[in-house]
């Protein structure tokens, strides 16, 4: 299996996606598993294997903020996206709207 | 629960140090929180698989641990990857536990001297360059972990179908099981003590016991083999076997190991390198006095020959093997300091 594998090619459109949801839904804060529920509930399931280490990364990219609380006897873990966070969130935004309005317009003209 | 843990391990072992304890609790947590979902929502009324059937199905969408510890290292970018981390550990331990065995050696055998034959086996073991020489071996490893690396990375878990696929086909049965490191064998520990005993009652009571029947000259008597430099060093193997008999005692009653029974352990080897150094360095090991012999029943020219001929060949050999004994107990102390640390740590 390769990078250039047709299925490979739309996971790695969706992977570009995940970090623009994933920086909007922790403009409130959430925990691993809370986010993973709220992003399957809105229609965009992310595997466990790929949320995790995901946020992780954003972390150490200072594109999210975290804290260990221990909420009902359990350690979790609470990301928030930063202020560095929330300035790429803005420019992806605006990126991705183009993006799509440009998109569409080509899909449509084919 | 088992599958739970043995998955957070292995995983976790994938992992630089750094990484671990985070990665670990937040695992934990996560698979917890998805498991407490499960069972809330079986509650509800909704068809439930057996919970064991839903660990399995739980850590599957979590990939198999290779794969998950690359997406935690992902973009670090790494010489070795998760896959082969464990393997290259492992060789790189066995690389630097020569070199310290090595390192021993030539102290050991700076200190009895040029006139032991020890001292020319260690002295060629130095001068032979094989000290840089392993240390050029672990560049060697690292090289070949890097090039084993990238030939295998056309099969890399970065590639999402092939993952999906991998995390179908993997079984999370096959996790490695993990012993607990505090675990303690009764049976071993009381074997020990047993032996401590008999050692002891041995040494005090019988130390001519210790020997053998030789013959030289159409004559065969006993010759015991504890001789003026052995019975000096009792004192200190008295006090390491009855520590030892202490140690084994208390584990049998805590059930496990603990940090202050790690730390009395390595005191324990402390005091036998002490008790085993002055036999390697000091007096001669083997009872060669030729009164003793004459007084035990040999004639004088027996006696003549044994101390001229068999004893400082028995005693060289004794003393290597004591030498021997010594880089045994210190390359297991460096094992034991390595897993005192991680408990610590």
């Amino acid at each position: 299996m390769t990078p250039q594998d047709p299925a490979n090619m739309t996971l790695e459109l969706r992977r570009g996606a995940i970090i623009l949801a994933v920086l909007s839904q922790l403009t409130k804060e959430h925990y691993g598993y809370s986010l993973r529920e709220r992003l399957s509930a809105r229609g965009l399931p992310v595997p466990e294997g790929t949320l995790y280490p995901l946020l992780r990364r954003l972390e150490s990219l200072e594109l999210l903020t975290s804290d260990w609380r221990v909420v009902a006897g359990r350690p979790r873990r609470y990301y928030r996206t930063s202020h560095a966070g929330k300035q790429l969130l803005k420019a992806m935004e605006t990126e991705w709207r183009v993006l799509v309005e440009v998109l569409n317009g080509l899909l449509e003209a084919k | 629960m088992d599958l739970i843990e043995r998955y957070i391990q292995d995983v976790s072992h994938r992992l630089p140090r750094r990484l671990r304890g985070d990665v670990e609790k937040e695992l934990r947590s996560s698979l917890e929180d998805a498991l407490d979902a499960h069972a809330a929502n079986a509650g509800d009324g909704a068809e439930a698989a057996a919970p064991d059937e839903h660990v399995v199905e739980l850590l599957r969408k979590f990939g198999p641990p290779a794969q998950l510890a690359a997406s935690y290292r992902s973009g670090t970018g790494f010489l070795v990857g998760p896959e082969l981390y464990p393997a290259f550990l492992k060789t790189m331990k066995i690389v630097i536990i020569v070199i310290v065995g090595i390192v021993v050696a030539s102290v050991v055998a700076g200190a009895i001297g040029e006139d032991n034959p020890l001292f020319e086996i260690a002295k060629g073991l130095v001068l032979s360059n094989l000290f840089s020489e392993i240390v050029e071996a672990m560049g060697w490893v690292v090289l070949v972990f890097w090039i084993v690396q990238l030939v295998t990375s056309s099969s890399r878990v970065d590639t999402p179908n092939a993952t999906r696929a991998t995390s179908m086909s993997w079984d999370p049965h096959t996790l490695p099981r993990r012993d607990d490191p505090n675990r303690i064998g009764r049976t071993g520990l009381m074997v020990e003590i047993a032996i401590m005993i008999a050692l002891i009652v041995l040494f005090a009571v019988f130390p001519r016991a210790v020997g053998a029947t030789v013959s030289t000259n159409g004559e065969r008597h006993w010759v015991a083999l504890m001789g003026p430099g052995f019975l000096a060093g009792r004192g200190l193997l008295y006090v390491g076997f009855v520590g030892t008999v202490v140690l084994n005692v208390m584990l049998l009653r805590h059930n496990r190991w603990t940090i202050p029974t790690r730390v009395f352990d390595l005191a324990i080897s402390v005091i036998f390198i002490a008790a085993l150094l002055p036999m390697v360095t000091g007096g001669n090991v083997v009872a060669n006095a030729p009164a003793d012999l004459v007084a035990n029943g040999w004639s004088e020219e027996a006696a003549d020959s044994l101390s001229r001929d068999m004893f400082p060949f028995l005693d060289k050999l004794l003393r290597g093997v004591f030498a021997c004994v010594i880089v045994g107990i210190v390359w297991s102390m460096v094992t034991r300091v390595v897993t005192l640390i991680r408990r610590v740590t």
